[in-house]
């Protein structure tokens, strides 16, 4: 029976760390995981030792541990944002409108009120997810890029079992998202492109629908790499199918559609060739050249892509 | 080797009914004794029981546990139960008990706890000892069976449950599955399912004589829950204090409180682990292709196979519904050493016995 009390160790490890007297700070965190595992400050504390030591990937692991006895426990939610994107950004370096209802995401709070385009490509990614990592994918870590209300992430981590970090530019989304979709296994951070990734150790990345919103596509793709040694799924609207100088006046927040030779061209610059997979999608009706809605759901399946489809998805695995 | 039978069990068992104890086995021992006496009746040898049953027979079937807790200098309680039960050494004033009522009787028992088989061993007592085997999802509940004479065991051996008649069962429920709802839970892939047992259960004694919880498990669980995308908590459906329930999930506040019926979650696929203090539903777990965690030592085997040896008893050996025929034990109590079963196996014949399915008819109905 331990005769310490929980705050006492912390103090002691605390007292510890500031005299620099490292092995005692670390044989208080080993006492207090172990006396009191329920108590996920000792996960913090041992998480700032590894971080110092440069173990990043432990550090983050055991980060996450610490919200399976305190999901809501704001430190280690955002340890786990500073571990992924560091210092949070001042004040947004462009003018674009953040703010969650400028109509460039979706915004329901649960999944099922999300238009079904948009859960078809997060739902296929996540078999994908599933089928290559098999019951491995429960100790995968992903990174969803430009999570928006954080419904994918979700969608990701419920349907994978892998945890999820979601990162979107809006201060709303991120809230929301944390609100709606927040557990001991997803969490959200906000950070405005361009940004750094600071941890390097996801094992895959989603980034659907997001390349065209941004002007440095090399730079995201450059984080992306950085972040992931693993494989990425993205997705992006398709030149061929939805030529952005016809119909870009109908979507406010891109700044450019791509053909699927320019984005194997950009990802082929963050070393990244081999395709593995990938599938088209359909979503809005056009007639004589004109885009006159959106066609029924059940014609937004996704599909082999071999006519050129208004939306393409991609399987990028390393080489 | 003996001129009577005596249906027996775990007499020093006690259960509390508010301020009192009474017997927790007497239920069990008069429903053996139930069972048996039909097809023992050929046997031509007297038939009784010894159990503490306030509606006994007669005082000759009365073993009286209050008065042996009290020669021991024991509270009659479950603690004093835990620590006597696992005991490998029988106390000599239980042995003195037993001396006279088990003199040239052949016991057959319900569970007999370590102390009594030991107890039984000093006496130079046969005995065959009944344990409900943990896959309660075949035809009917299965007991395995377990002796101090090398006859009977062998015999019992020749008639040993065949792995395929529980894969044949298996398939059916699987079948059956491609046709059920799922659930009311959202389980991602790779979840985790963590059951209860009841407080005061024998499989949960540990070596040491205490009641072990998953409290004493604490690191090991927050392991398990960190590494897994759900876990779901499954209260012991017979567990009357729901205390435990609250403590845990005080603790870990991510786990989601399941009361679903148990196969209808081990057939699903999401469910990778299952969880437990010592659960049978452990062993049916593995048969659904779920990986395991017994986090204590496992109280019974029933998947072992070595012969009685120096009066201690040989491996549990589980067997169909044999047992339940005169011929059966005709044939045991002639000396042989081999039975040919039926291979009939009339459905929920114990199970209505026991008046028990633990869940089982859930799963068994025409359509769920």
């Amino acid at each position: 029976m331990l005769s310490e009390s929980a705050n006492d160790l912390i103090n002691t490890f605390l007292a510890a760390l500031q005299s620099g007297e490292y092995d005692q700070a670390l044989a208080c965190a080993d006492t207090g995981m172990k006396h009191y595992p329920s108590d996920g400050r000792f996960y913090l504390c041992l998480a700032t030792l590894l971080q110092a030591g440069g173990d990043d990937k432990q550090a983050f692991t055991l980060l996450w541990r610490a919200l399976v006895t305190d999901p809501g426990n704001q430190l280690a939610r955002d340890e786990i944002r500073h571990a992924v994107l560091g210092d949070r950004p001042s004040a947004p370096a462009s003018t674009k409108d953040f703010s969650l209802h400028s109509g460039e995401r979706q915004v329901a709070g649960c999944v099922e009120q999300i238009r079904i385009d948009h859960r078809l490509r997060y739902q296929m990614a996540a078999r994908w997810i599933r089928k290559k990592y098999g019951s491995e994918t429960r100790h995968k870590t992903g990174l969803d890029l430009f999570s928006g209300n954080g419904y994918g992430s979700s969608i990701l981590a419920e349907r994978t079992g892998a945890k999820m970090f979601g990162i979107d530019g809006s201060d709303e989304a991120v809230d929301l998202a944390e609100r709606a979709y927040g557990t001991h296994r997803i969490v959200f951070g906000q950070a405005i492109h361009p940004f750094e990734i600071r941890f390097t150790g996801f094992d895959f990345i989603v980034s659907l629908e997001s390349i065209e919103h941004v002007e440095y596509p090399e730079k995201l793709l450059q984080q992306m790499a950085q972040a992931s040694d693993g494989p990425f799924i993205i997705s992006f609207p398709d030149e061929a199918g939805l030529p952005f100088a016809t119909f870009g006046e109908r979507f406010e927040h891109h700044i450019k559609h791509y053909a699927r030779d320019e984005m194997l061209a950009l990802l082929a610059c963050v070393g990244r060739t081999r395709i593995t997979a990938e599938y088209g999608q359909n979503v809005y009706r056009i007639e004589k050249g004109e885009m006159t809605g959106l066609l029924p759901e059940e014609e937004m399946g996704l599909f082999l892509p071999d006519t050129p489809p208004q939306f393409r998805i991609m399987m990028v695995e390393p080489e | 080797m003996f001129s009577k039978i005596i249906i027996s069990g775990d007499v020093l068992r006690p259960f509390q009914e508010g301020a009192f104890y009474t017997s927790a086995t007497c239920k069990n021992i008069r429903w053996l004794h139930a069972l048996l006496a039909p097809v023992l009746h050929r046997e031509k040898r007297p038939l009784s029981r010894l159990s503490w049953d306030v509606d006994r027979v007669n005082d000759a079937e009365f073993f009286d546990t209050p008065a042996l807790y009290q020669a021991l200098g024991l509270p009659l309680n479950q603690a004093s139960w835990a620590r006597l039960a696992v005991s490998d050494r029988a106390p000599e004033a239980l042995i003195e008990m037993l001396r006279a009522p088990l003199r040239e009787a052949l016991v057959i028992g319900y569970e007999l706890p370590n102390v009594l088989i030991n107890a039984l061993n000093v006496l130079g007592t046969p005995f065959i000892d009944l344990v409900l085997n943990p896959v309660r999802f075949l035809p009917d509940l299965v007991f395995s069976f377990r002796t101090n004479i090398a006859d009977y065991h062998q015999l019992f051996e020749s008639c040993r449950l065949q792995p395929g008649q529980i894969a044949q069962q298996l398939g059916l429920l699987q079948a059956k599955n491609a046709w059920m709802p799922k659930p009311g839970i959202i389980a991602p892939p790779g979840s985790a399912l963590i059951l209860e047992q009841v407080a005061t259960d024998m499989s949960v004694v540990s070596d040491d004589g205490r009641f072990a919880s998953l409290e004493d498990h604490i690191p090991r669980l927050h392991d398990i829950i960190s590494s897994h995308p759900a876990v779901f908590y499954k209260p012991h459906p017979y567990a009357l204090n729901r205390n435990s329930i609250a403590r845990m999930k005080a603790i870990f506040p991510v786990m989601t409180l399941c009361e679903s019926n148990i196969y209808h979650l081990l057939m699903q696929p999401e469910i990778e682990k299952v969880v437990a203090l010592n659960s049978g539903a452990l062993v049916e777990a593995a048969y659904f292709g779920k990986e395991t965690e017994n986090l204590m030592p496992w109280r019974y085997r029933h998947d072992d196979a070595f012969a009685p040896q120096d009066g201690a008893p040989g491996a549990l050996i589980p067997l169909s519904d044999c047992w339940l025929t005169a011929d059966f034990w005709r044939d045991l109590f002639e000396g042989k050493t081999h039975f040919q079963p039926s291979g009939i196996w009339q459905p929920d014949r114990l199970r209505r016995a026991m008046n028990a399915d633990w869940g089982f008819h859930f799963i068994n109905r025409v359509v769920v």
